[in-house]
């Protein structure tokens, strides 16, 4: 198991995990922005990307209204 | 710079009395120049503390008519401005509550061909548009100008926010690479209010740039959920791959 922040908040997952499939179960769209330890990760990319203990992984999406 | 006139002096007391500001912190507010794009829901807070803080040069940039629907949120109009321009309303309103301010309207919709030349003339660009396409347009112009932006965004009960200084830090395209597909359903939202808390988070920014207090809202964009009632600060570095910021020339230093 591995312990990911997700949101500010923590959650508990079976490991390993990649930053895909990671996304996939949290359903994020293709709208949704995974910004892994502060860095934002280009949706090409996220296959190659095994979470490990301790990620911070936050999800924006851009509001467009004003 | 010009000393300050009695009423001056009166006007801006109480933030005059805060040592980090002081009559010269004033002076310099006076002499400064902010323009903000859309005088709607974030516009109009935003054109309020910053005419009322007396930032000496308000532009303000919008192409709409003030309609209805857009009361609820949009505090700078009045029921009497129905089908004026907003441009033409909120340069009123904020001219009412300190002439002191010089008012630009610009009763235009912002382009790719008019945004730079506009943006060249102020010292710091609010973005308080409500739709994608500007919000990428603003910080493109701002990219090639070397304008400092806030940028914000609502939806619903969300807000965000993150302020911008072209080529020193994460921009809107470092963190939002491709334009969102349009929606085609009817605008739902936003809590009214949503706006109002987000563009006084904008005129701060604003006039903490302007006068180098603090820390600016610099590689972080701050969330704001209004049911949770609940701030994120949520840190972002710069992109290398950013469409705007990869061929960007490094910052200048003294």
């Amino acid at each position: 198991m591995i312990t990911l922040t997700v949101n500010g908040e923590c959650y508990r997952y079976e490991g390993p995990l990649t930053l895909q499939a990671f996304l996939e179960h949290w359903s994020a769209g293709t709208r949704m922005v995974a910004v892994l330890n502060d860095e934002v990760i280009s949706r090409q990319k996220v296959g190659d990307i095994i979470l490990r203990e301790g990620d911070r992984i936050e999800l924006l999406s851009l509001a467009g209204g004003g | 710079m010009k000393t300050l006139n009695k009423e001056q002096c009166q006007r801006y007391a109480r933030q005059i009395s805060l040592p980090e500001i002081g009559e010269d912190g004033q002076k310099k507010l006076l002499a400064s120049r902010v323009l903000l794009i859309g005088v709607g829901g974030l516009g109009s807070p935003a054109g309020y503390y910053l005419a009322a803080a007396g930032v000496g040069t308000l532009g303000l940039a919008d192409g709409d008519v003030l309609e209805l629907s857009n009361l609820q949120r949009q505090i700078a109009h009045t029921t009497a401005d129905l089908g004026r321009s907003k441009v033409e309303s909120a340069a009123r309103a904020f001219a009412a509550l300190n002439p002191d301010v010089q008012i630009n309207a610009h009763n235009l919709r912002l382009t790719a061909e008019n945004a730079p030349g506009l943006f060249k003339d102020y010292d710091f660009i609010i973005d308080a548009t409500d739709n994608f396409e500007s919000k990428f347009l603003i910080a493109g112009a701002c990219h090639a100008v070397g304008k400092p932006y806030s940028h914000a965004g609502i939806l619903k009960f969300i807000g965000q926010t993150m302020t911008v200084i072209p080529g020193q830090t994460a921009c809107l395209r470092c963190v939002f690479d491709e334009l969102p597909p349009g929606n085609k359903e009817p605008p739902q939202g936003p809590l009214g209010v949503v706006p109002g808390v987000i563009g006084t988070i904008q005129a701060t920014e604003a006039i903490k740039y302007l006068l180098g207090l603090g820390a600016l809202l610099t590689n972080r964009l701050l969330t704001y959920d209004a049911l949770r009632l609940e701030f994120r600060s949520v840190r972002i570095n710069r992109n290398p791959a950013c469409c705007l910021c990869r061929g960007a020339r490094p910052p200048m230093t003294e």
